[in-house]
């Protein structure tokens, strides 16, 4: 079979002593890349791209897309540890992985996010190379019609986000939604909300807000307690320093869903990673046999959104390399890695120079493994960050966090943003709103309104568009469904007596 | 910076001293040689004291992220320099996004008589000094130093699509008036500009849909949810190798190199004014002459070399050389054009 | 809690209806479909219907909850850090980022746990001195630089 040769060819290149050392390199400084806030892919792999041109261009795209992949395992860290999301994906990941960390069980959390990474990522790779070239001309049936559909979808998880009250659920997402409608409209060039600012004509950054509600607001509400040397209990003991085989049971529909959704929603241009951990959350919440327990430290609500994530970056190259369409930012800049290397992306890329797409192929099992063996022993070390006396740590997530929003723009605007932003996390806090919803209307929520506009200007007005066509009607329908998912849930819970009464 | 001057300006002040003391013939004759001498020297000092080099690494802004379409000119730029070496290396590539180039402009500005900041600048200046109230500054607030490249826009559509030249699309526009769809970049860019040049000269209506990256641009012509695009020719390039779009026109003047089958939206019959993709390099406010003197010089260097050659081959640009003063003449062209293109499409010009 | 919920409620209330009028001088309707000001106006009017919602539960659920009232001293610590943040990111453009920071982290370190001076000079220096390694001395980042040049 002409795929076996191919993956056969793959592999004697990813092997050679030379594409080992750069995966490496790549994926450490991956690693590295999506620990600390303020590195972003993008512009690590501009800043490395000059050394890669003494290399062949596969031994290049090898450690660029190690960087790529890497990123999305330490993008966790901080998620986990200090509530800082450290990449834009990492944002669903706070939700109950920083909640485990206060119930001790950092370590849990974030060794079953290193093992989700590992499968989804796997699983990824194995997409990108059986069923790439017809998932890339499903993923091109995706019009402004299926994009809203997607929104839709992903909006309406925020009814699995809001938690105890509803209404104030939805009052954070319409505040979200507003927050995200600030800028330049795209159709009519009009300002909307700017206050006359410059840096407002491209709306508000959503690491921006999402750093200054989640780690700030985290910070401010925790320096209200008087006496707490010990804020984090650190885990004790192999039990909580590691996921246990309980654990890693628990969550295994959570790594498949990850794996599925991050890898299909990868595969979309520009739908982007933080939709899949929102989605592949949802879901994983949505059948579960005990949904209470999301956002207060449910484990599967760290492997399902880890997964995608990664499973994601497995599906974003699938239209880079079938078609030469980037569908973000990271892939972006590998398309103009490719080109300035002389390759030239576009659907001949793969006929062109099998060895570059299967070379990277082989070497992202290679890669996926490595950051396996990498950050499970770091867990135990991550772990220990806990210890750090608050007096010290506080501070020094306020200046990551500062850090972390100035490098997005270079702008200090978005460090004042952060401090408006840090103060309404905190006031969120109080009074019990719940800030996830908020996060995902910012992040969706523009686009939702770009796409339907879209749509109807392609439609001409009619809004037929939306139920005339197949994946916007599924899409929709999906969307429906979820929505009604907690009235149904109730009900049958008031109707069928539960399974422990029986026994 | 000055030093030259000022070591020359003391040596002749002492040397000065000395002489005052003699008054024979013979030594009038040796003070004359001697002053004029100095007086050649100083003037010598003086030239070399007006033409600078950069004593610190040179900072290239840019309005866009890392990896868009402004940054990687500007890093393409340094990598030719460099491999050139008409600069050592060292010089920083400076990423300013936001407000459509508002920052990088708000950003270089403020760098007020700085020597060793200038900014590639293209169209998006221009139209956002034009269009936005909150804007602070406008073009004219730079020092021009030179254009680089003008980047011509083309027609492209699906492969099996049924128009085989843009004068088929609008005529087929015209038959369905308000059905067919355009994609492409923001409201107040070139696509949609062009789009509105058309329809005024023919009369023909139809959609544009505006979609954020070009990489999903081009998915919507692929897809067949939008029937054309008129992206710069790189964008596309590989497509149409592949042969899953084809271009149906160029909206150029004259053919392009790349592409001399495929005719001119002059040639069928269009007569549009043209308007092309600008980019250049421009200095802080109040740049010395001796400044802008180095950075013109350089550059033009560098379109002499075999790597811009090949820079402008791979691309499919145009290289277009101006130096300062002819570049400050295009930008009041430029301007002027895209005032009055802007106000017909219907967008709010505020200068 | 719930004094907090209904003052919250009548606040978005209050922005929600500030919110309606400014979307009234965005165009609602253009000949391309909804235009910039759809989208804000049937969020502020949602906004609008959910506080009326929260007002309302607030006052008819008031007797069930206990009133748990919050304590001034505790916030005020908060507050008071949020106040220095500002503080500290306004002298950024004078100072530069990491004499700002380790000035800020100092006296955090001082006023709220109460530590020596010297171990609230180390930490500060200490995660000045680290962050610049990090970020600007291993990964290139640049902040911003007071006249001293870092």
């Amino acid at each position: 079979m002409d795929t076996l040769a191919n993956i056969f060819l793959g592999f004697s290149l990813a092997l050679t002593p030379v594409n080992i050392f750069w995966c490496t390199v790549g994926v450490v400084l991956g690693t590295a890349v999506g620990v600390l806030p303020g590195l972003g892919t993008p512009a690590t792999i501009a800043i490395l791209l000059p050394l890669t041109f003494q290399m062949n261009p596969t031994t290049g795209i090898i450690m660029m897309a190690g960087i790529y992949y890497g990123s999305k395992y330490g993008g966790s860290t901080t998620s986990i540890l200090l509530n800082l999301p450290g990449e834009t994906a990492s944002v669903v990941t706070c939700l109950d992985g920083y909640q485990m960390a206060r119930q001790g069980r950092a370590g849990a959390a974030l060794g079953i996010s290193a093992i989700a990474s590992f499968v989804a990522g796997t699983v990824g790779v194995l997409g990108l190379m059986l069923v790439a070239p017809p998932l890339a001309r499903f993923a091109l049936r995706f019009g402004p019609p299926e994009y809203f559909a997607l929104m839709t979808l992903g909006l309406t998880m925020v009814t699995f986000l809001a938690g105890k009250s509803m209404v104030k659920g939805l009052i954070a997402a319409l505040f979200g939604l507003w927050l995200a409608m600030i800028g330049t409209d795209r159709f009519t060039a009009d300002s909307r909300f700017v206050f006359g600012r410059l840096e407002l004509l491209d709306g508000i950054d959503f690491i921006v807000a999402s750093i200054g509600i989640f780690a700030v607001g985290e910070v401010l509400v925790n320096l209200e307690e008087k006496t707490k040397i010990d804020l984090f209990t650190v885990p004790k003991g192999l039990r909580n320093l590691m996921p246990t085989w309980q654990d890693i049971k628990d969550c295994r529909f959570a790594f498949l869903n990850g794996s599925v959704v991050g890898f299909f929603i990868g595969i979309i241009p520009g739908a982007g990673a933080s939709i899949a951990s929102f989605l592949s959350y949802g879901l994983e919440k949505a059948v579960s046999k005990h949904p209470e327990k999301f956002g207060n430290g449910a484990i599967e609500g760290v492997a399902a959104p880890e997964g995608a994530n990664n499973s994601e970056t497995g599906g974003a190259l699938v239209p880079l390399f079938t078609l030469g369409i980037p569908g973000s930012n990271s892939t972006a800049m590998l398309l103009a890695a490719l080109t300035l290397w002389g390759l030239r992306p576009g659907p001949l890329l793969i006929q062109e120079h099998p060895e570059t797409f299967w070379g990277l192929v082989a070497s992202m099992y290679v890669g996926n493994i490595m950051l396996l063996i990498l950050n499970l022993p770091l867990v135990p070390m991550w772990a220990q960050i806990l210890r750090i006396p608050y007096y010290v740590l506080y501070p020094m997530i306020l200046g990551i966090s500062f850090i972390g929003v100035y490098a997005v723009n270079n702008s200090m605007f978005d460090v004042w943003l952060l401090a408006i932003f840090g103060l309404l996390g905190y006031l969120m806090k109080k009074l019990d709103f719940p800030a996830a919803p908020l996060i995902l209307a910012i992040v969706l929520g523009g686009r939702a309104e770009e796409t339907f506009r879209q749509s109807l200007i392609m439609s001409g007005g009619a809004m037929s568009i939306f139920w005339t066509r197949p994946l916007t009607v599924l899409m929709l329908s999906l969307a429906l469904a979820l929505l009604a998912a907690p009235f149904f849930r109730s009900v049958r819970q008031w109707q069928k007596p539960r399974a422990s009464d029986d026994e | 910076m000055n030093n030259g001057m000022d070591e020359a300006y003391t040596a002749k002040l002492k040397v000065k001293d000395k002489e005052e003391t003699k008054m024979k013939p013979v030594q009038m004759v040796c003070r004359s040689l001697a002053l004029g001498g100095l007086v050649l020297l100083l003037a010598a000092y003086s030239v070399r004291a007006q033409s600078f080099t950069p004593t610190r690494p040179v900072d290239i802004v840019n309005h866009s992220r890392a990896g868009g379409g402004s940054d990687l000119f500007a890093r393409a730029l340094v990598k030719m320099l460099e491999d050139e070496k008409l600069i050592p290396s060292g010089w920083q590539v400076v990423n300013k996004s936001g407000g459509s180039g508002g920052q990088a402009m708000g950003y270089l500005a403020e760098k007020k008589g700085d020597k060793h900041t200038i900014s590639v600048f293209t169209n998006t200046w221009v139209v956002t000094g034009l269009t936005r109230a909150e804007s602070k500054y406008t073009m004219k607030d730079f020092t021009p130093l030179v254009r680089m490249i003008l980047e011509p826009t083309i027609a492209v559509v699906k492969a099996d699509s049924p128009y085989k030249s843009l004068m088929d699309f609008v005529q087929d526009a015209k038959k369905k008036p308000g059905k067919l769809v355009q994609v492409g970049g923001t409201v107040s860019s070139v696509d949609n500009l062009f789009r509105n040049l058309i329809q005024k000269q023919t009369g023909a209506k139809w959609q544009y849909v505006d979609i954020r990256s070009g990489g999903e641009r081009i998915a919507n012509i692929l897809g067949g949810h939008m029937h054309i695009y008129f992206p710069q020719p790189a964008e596309v390039s590989e497509h149409v190798r592949a042969g899953s779009v084809k271009i149906i026109a160029t909206l150029t003047e004259n053919r392009l190199e790349g592409y001399p089958n495929v005719s001119t939206i002059k040639e069928q019959g269009l007569d549009v004014p043209i308007i092309t993709q600008v980019r250049g390099v421009l200095g802080p406010p109040k740049t010395d002459a001796a400044v802008a003197n180095y950075y013109e010089d350089i550059f033009l260097r560098l379109t002499k070399t075999p790597s811009w050659k090949k820079y402008v081959d791979e691309n499919q640009v145009e290289s277009a050389y101006l130096n300062g003063k002819g570049l400050a003449g295009a930008l009041v062209q430029l301007t002027d054009q895209l005032r009055t293109t802007l106000k017909d499409a219907g967008v709010k010009v505020v200068r | 809690m719930n004094k907090g919920d209904l003052f919250c409620g009548l606040s978005l209330l209050a922005f929600a209806v500030y919110l309606i009028q400014q979307s009234r001088s965005l165009e609602y309707y253009y000949e391309h479909g909804p235009g910039p000001g759809f989208f804000p106006f049937w969020t502020a009017l949602a906004l609008l219907f959910f506080s009326v919602v929260l007002v309302g539960v607030t006052l008819i659920r008031r007797e069930k909850i206990a009133a748990r009232a919050p304590q001034a001293r505790d916030s005020l610590r908060a507050l008071g850090t949020w106040v220095g943040l500002v503080v500290m990111i306004g002298l950024v453009e004078t100072v530069g980022f990491f004499v700002s920071f380790a000035v800020y982290t100092l006296l955090l370190v001082v006023v709220l746990d109460r530590q020596r001076w010297a171990s609230a000079t180390a930490v500060a220096v200490g995660s000045a001195v680290g962050f610049y390694l990090v970020f600007v001395y291993a990964f290139g980042l640049r902040l911003p630089a007071g006249p001293w040049g870092f």
